[in-house]
């Protein structure tokens, strides 16, 4: 048991050689992306990075639908939408406005 | 900028979410809309190397880290992604209990859907700028759809979308030199 220098290690174990990869690619994006065929292909690629953002809203909402929770879901999710979107709201003003918000819900599910 | 600030700026990301992609809203809010060091183009390379990257999607933190500062940015981009695990486990020892309280999981669940919000919120400005043209939106729908009903790694969304749009334009290019 090496307790937490050992949990220390395995974090950057588990997570360098994913963050060294990351620059490399970043930095053969930087050379690339003025080549033709490179920028071309990034279009597609910006596209459905767009998609995978969205698929990431979907996996935070998804257990709650499953849930039942489908008013409280559509309220929390819109009204952070809107509160960010028009009028403006940092995305730190809107998570403490909800965790008030959260507060407040009743507490009795389904 | 600083990069002890680029780093606390990337450490509030983090640290404020639930999921690895849920810090993205907090990093186009202070370096893209507030600072100005990033663009929007930039934020979205570094969320598709992000997702083409085995390991975790909050990785992106670590590209967007490069495109502002470099190495030392990448550096503390890591840095930022890795410290809230760091302190994770003596807070999920300290709070494990109170956070069992209804009241206390209603605010973690109302944070987390706010938190989908303020995603879909961002992705809106970021898709914008990267849609432009039926055959990317259908990109862009196609994968969001794949990744919510399946299990596939998003790096085939990647290189699906990247093939798709070589070979349009590839064709592109044929038919207009007939």
């Amino acid at each position: 048991m090496l307790g937490w220098p050992g949990a220390l290690i395995a974090l950057i174990a588990i997570s360098l050689p994913s963050a060294a990869i990351a620059v490399l690619l970043t930095y053969l994006y930087e050379i690339w992306s003025y080549h033709p065929l490179a920028a071309v292909a990034m279009r597609g690629i910006l596209a459905a990075t767009i998609g995978t953002i969205a698929a990431s809203a979907w996996v935070l909402i998804r257990p709650s639908l499953k849930s039942g929770q489908w008013f409280r879901a559509g309220l929390l999710v819109t009204g952070a939408f809107a509160l960010n979107r028009w009028l403006s709201l940092s995305p730190l003003q809107v998570l403490g406005l909800a965790a008030l918000v959260g507060l407040l819900l009743p507490t009795n599910r389904k | 900028m600083s990069i002890f600030i680029l780093y606390l700026l990337l450490l509030k990301a983090t640290v404020t979410s639930f999921s690895g992609m849920g810090s993205l809203p907090m990093v186009r809010n202070d370096l893209v809309v507030t600072r100005h060091v990033l663009t929007d183009q930039e934020l979205s390379s570094a969320v598709a190397v992000g997702r083409s990257t085995p390991g975790p999607a909050g990785l992106y933190i670590v590209s967007v880290g490069y495109f502002v500062a470099g190495i030392p940015g990448a550096i503390v981009g890591w840095l930022a992604l890795v410290t809230p695990a760091v302190f994770i486990i003596p807070l999920l020892i300290y709070v494990g209990k109170k956070a069992q309280h209804p009241r206390i999981k209603n605010a973690l669940q109302a944070v987390v859907l706010a938190g989908a919000g303020l995603l879909l919120a961002t992705s809106l400005p970021l898709a914008v700028e990267a849609i432009n043209g039926i055959m990317l939106g259908a990109i862009a729908l196609a994968s969001c759809l794949i990744l919510a009903t399946t299990r596939l790694s998003p790096i085939w969304m990647i290189l699906g979308a990247a093939a798709i749009s070589l070979t349009a334009d590839a064709v592109r290019l044929t038919l207009a030199s007939m």
